[in-house]
């Protein structure tokens, strides 16, 4: 299927036609949040589409350097809300690598039982808002009411249903409550065929495969050079995931597989799309969740060999001892990891005290925006909201 | 038309004002007898029409809103019972019967509700379970009237004021024709089905009004989205229509009805009125109904063709600066639409009011259909009984088809502009101007062969040919959807999961 723009012609003499400029945002029904898109229209045919951002600044960054290192942990929480759980799992990861904190085997263990299970309930929402967007309503309610099932073990775990700060600095808040094993275990065996319902409801539907196959296409070269990260990266037919390719805490340990986008190819799950559109996109995301339900099988399995272990009474399991006061060793660091919405990098530079002298996030749906004008042009007005969504974009994460 | 318009004017048509004696006041409009007589019978059928149909486009809001539920995994409406407003209403007589001071009639009310209140509350219980939250479309319907109607201080007040009421109109219009059962209708006349395409047609130029007068660019596309696709879908709609006119000889919408009791065929009378006679079951208008329905949907703008007022890409259409009432009037149309459309696809396709069961039918005739020459000259007659059935079928069949509007909406994703023009020009009206041509050849087919053998045989044959037919297509329609899947289905539908490891 061509390009829209391949169809249209020059304008002809004497007919004269405006183009009209388009405020899509802050306050529109599909641009998830308060992202402000100015689209320059001629008709239904977007000729650019700029994305305006920062109104939601709130100077996270900012705000580290002026707290220690514990108590920016509740900010990270903020800075993507979707997957509070991972933010807090990378600015751990940065600050315990600055400061050479181990890490005890149980906490990891949980950290990457909260990670991969928020990774499902992050990708619950932007698979649902996207079918939401190409006007499915149903899809969105049933990722839902799957999200309430992770938060509701998330609210067990640590008493928060959104913003969860569970991770600390050196480990977890709590450690597992009885029976949460076999919850998250019960949710496993529950997610799959639900995924595999959702995959009959709107994966596998012809008309929302038409409305994202060669929709928003980015190729191979131009992903790593745009600097995609994460899903939309792995949708170009990159395969890269920092679980698998630079393995941090316990990943190295666990069987997974890292879904890559395979449009065009006509054994694939994209037969009729082109590499790196935004059904790759999408299909990448759904074959995600599937390989976290496989993870959170796994340290399920590993956690409760973990509980056989002689205790020791002396030490918390969950949490390394450290000082009440945190000093870290003067220098600098950037810690990657892999979050549902792409590495989400944190730059820390110390100067031996307990602030941090300088803090730099960097986030996965920055760089999906650079993006966005270049991929958009020549689309219609209805293949920008299909891009945004496929772009698995949240605003507070662009902005901080 | 020009009484109404010196009546309203009090000039002629040339804007002369009319001398004293001439003027026409209300006693003068009404002159003669039959005058009034004759407004009476215009006016109060098409009150009861616009009141019955209000009621049940409100009531079907309510069914959306519990299917969608459903198909969602959630409760749906569930506050605003019958029976607990009764309850309430009783508990505050008997507070207030019971409050010192009261009066003796707020005394008695108390005491007597009091008593009455396990009996509201068991009916409260009943109510609750078999319609829960029924009474939430009359609290929308109160909202939407005590709501502020905004108008937008830039829009173009006219033309913004009249949209609603144009949308309106042209949507009712469709339904004075419709033929409810065989003896109840508003009006039933020659170029019925053409009256119909032609009402509901309107509907366009309200939606551009209200898209154009809104002074808003989302609203601007809306229309303009509109436009381009209700005008387009009318051609498969049109060729549907034209090809059930060819088929049945006639445009009124009784008389195609009749057409599919077969009483022209020359068999016996039990073989006057089987559902297997409907013109669904000849092959081409197998094919022409499922194109019918869904031109039909995207004239009422219904999911998968709701573009004009897609929520997630133009905000809310061509009504996104309408509030109040006047959004309403839009809200309404719909499921008028939606129930006229239906209404008209049953009466096209799938045989109106009948039953579909000849003995039945016969049962219920008083008088049987007069014939002249393989033509009906008189409709047969009914017993009161019978045309009451023929209006519960006639509603059955409208709603199994609105239920099916649902059902799609809730179910699908929406169209993109392009695709949903493609679809329509590169599919609907080949497929439909196909099955026009093949039911003309039909005809003259049958013409030749009855010419050929003598009618008696050809119809014996036809009758026998669709029976067998109509019983082979629902027969494979339920294996198609009761069959369990394939290995290599099932697999297909896990695709996702595939290549582990």
């Amino acid at each position: 299927m061509p390009l829209v723009t391949d169809n249209l012609a020059e304008p002809k003499e004497g007919i004269d036609s405006e183009q009209m400029v388009l405020s899509m945002g802050p306050h529109h029904p599909s641009t998830h949040g308060v992202l402000r898109l100015e689209v320059v229209t001629d008709g239904e045919v977007v000729v650019s589409a700029r994305p305006d951002i920062g109104y939601l600044h709130r100077a996270i960054e900012k705000i580290g350097e002026n707290i220690d290192y514990r108590q920016f942990m509740p900010y990270t929480d903020r800075v993507d809300y979707l997957c509070a759980m991972n933010s807090n799992f990378a600015y751990a990861l940065a600050v315990e690598k600055l400061a050479g904190i181990k890490v005890p085997l149980r906490a990891e263990l949980m950290r990457v039982m909260a990670a991969e299970l928020n990774r499902i309930s992050s990708h619950m929402i932007c698979l649902g808002a996207l079918a939401m967007d190409m006007g499915a309503f149903t899809p969105f309610l049933h990722g839902i009411c799957h999200r309430e099932k992770v938060n509701d073990l998330f609210e067990e775990v640590c008493g928060a249903r959104l913003t969860y700060n569970y991770l600390t600095i050196g480990g977890v808040s709590y450690d597992a409550p009885p029976g949460f094993i076999d919850k998250c275990e019960q949710f496993a065996d529950y997610l799959w065929p639900k995924m595999v319902e959702f995959n009959e409801l709107i994966s596998g539907n012809s008309i929302f495969q038409d409305r994202l196959c060669h929709v928003g296409v980015v190729s191979r070269e131009q992903a790593i050079n745009w600097g995609l990260v994460g899903p939309n990266l792995r949708g170009s037919g990159v395969k890269w995931d920092l679980r698998k390719d630079e393995p941090y805490s316990i990943y190295d340990r666990l069987k997974f597989d890292v879904p890559v986008g395979d449009g065009g190819d006509p054994r694939g799950s994209n037969p009729n799309g082109a590499l790196g559109d935004s059904y790759d996109r999408f299909i990448v995301r759904v074959k995600e969740v599937f390989e976290s339900i496989k993870i959170v099988k796994q340290v399920c399995a590993m956690l409760r060999e973990n509980d056989k272990l002689p205790k020791d009474n002396s030490d918390r399991q969950h949490q390394a001892k450290l000082p009440i006061r945190l000093k870290v060793k003067k220098g600098e660091v950037y810690v990657r990891s892999e979050n549902p919405r792409g590495e989400t990098g944190y730059y820390i530079v110390s100067d031996g005290t307990d602030k941090p002298v300088r803090m730099k996030i960097r986030t996965g749906s920055f760089s999906a925006l650079n993006c966005f004008e270049e991929v958009t042009r020549g689309l219609l007005i209805g293949d920008v909201i299909a891009v945004i969504g496929s772009f698995d974009i949240v605003i507070p994460e662009v902005d901080r | 038309m020009p009484t109404i318009y010196y009546f309203l004017t009090g000039a002629d048509a040339f804007g002369n004002a009319l001398p004293a004696d001439q003027l026409y006041t209300f006693q003068h409009f009404f002159r003669e007898w039959w005058q009034l007589a004759a407004f009476i019978a215009v006016f109060i059928p098409a009150k009861i029409l616009f009141v019955v149909v209000q009621a049940v486009a409100g009531g079907s809001t309510y069914i959306e809103r519990k299917v969608a539920a459903d198909i969602q995994r959630r409760v749906g409406p569930n506050k605003c019972n019958v029976g607990s407003f009764l309850g309430e209403f009783a508990r505050i007589c008997q507070n207030n019967g019971a409050r010192p001071g009261a009066g003796i009639i707020a005394k008695l009310m108390g005491f007597a509700l009091g008593l009455a209140l396990p009996l509201l509350d068991l009916i409260d219980k009943v109510l609750a379970k078999l319609a829960p939250g029924v009474l939430i479309f009359l609290a929308d319907g109160v909202k939407l009237i005590l709501k502020e109607d905004i108008i937008p201080a830039a829009v173009d007040k006219p033309l913004f004021k009249a949209a609603p009421t144009v949308v309106l109109v042209s949507a009712f219009g469709a339904l004075a024709v419709l033929p409810y059962s065989d003896a109840w209708y508003a009006a039933d006349f020659n170029i019925g089905v053409f009256f119909i395409a032609a009402v509901t047609s309107i509907e366009v130029l309200g939606i551009l009004m209200a898209g154009w007068s809104s002074n808003n660019k989302w609203a601007l596309l809306g229309g303009m989205r509109s436009a381009a696709q209700i005008v387009s879908y009318e051609l498969p709609v049109g060729l549907a229509i034209c090809a059930v006119i060819l088929f049945s000889g006639t445009m009124s919408m009784q008389a195609i009805t009749y057409d599919q009791f077969a009483f022209n065929d020359a068999g016996s009378a039990l073989s006057q009125g089987w559902f297997w006679q409907w013109n669904v079951f000849n092959p081409f208008m197998l094919i022409l109904a499922p194109v019918y329905f869904l031109a039909a949907l995207a004239e009422c703008n219904r999911t998968p063709f709701d573009i004009p007022e897609a929520e997630s890409e133009l905000v809310s259409g061509y009504h996104t600066e309408y509030s109040g009432m006047r959004f309403a009037f839009f809200f309404m149309a719909e499921y008028a639409m939606m129930y006229a459309t239906s209404a008209i696809a049953v009466t096209l396709f799938f045989g109106g009011w009948s039953t579909g069961i000849a003995p039945l039918e016969h049962a219920l005739m008083v008088a049987p259909a007069v014939l002249q020459n393989g033509i009906v000259v008189q409709a047969p007659q009914f017993h009161w009984l019978g045309t009451l059935i023929h209006l519960l079928v006639f509603a059955l069949k409208t709603f199994a088809l609105v239920f099916i509007m649902m059902w799609i909406r809730w179910t699908l994703p929406r169209f993109r502009v392009d695709q949903m023009m493609t679809l329509c020009w590169k599919k609907l009206i080949p497929i439909s101007l196909f099955c026009l041509l093949g039911i003309a050849a039909w005809m003259i087919v049958r013409m030749l062969l009855i010419q050929r053998f003598g009618v008696e045989a050809i119809e014996g044959t036809l009758f026998w040919t669709r029976f067998v037919f109509a019983f082979a297509l629902i027969g494979w329609l339920v294996w198609y959807f009761a069959k369990p899947l394939s290995k290599e289905q099932r697999e297909q539908r896990e695709f996702a999961s595939a290549g582990t490891f």
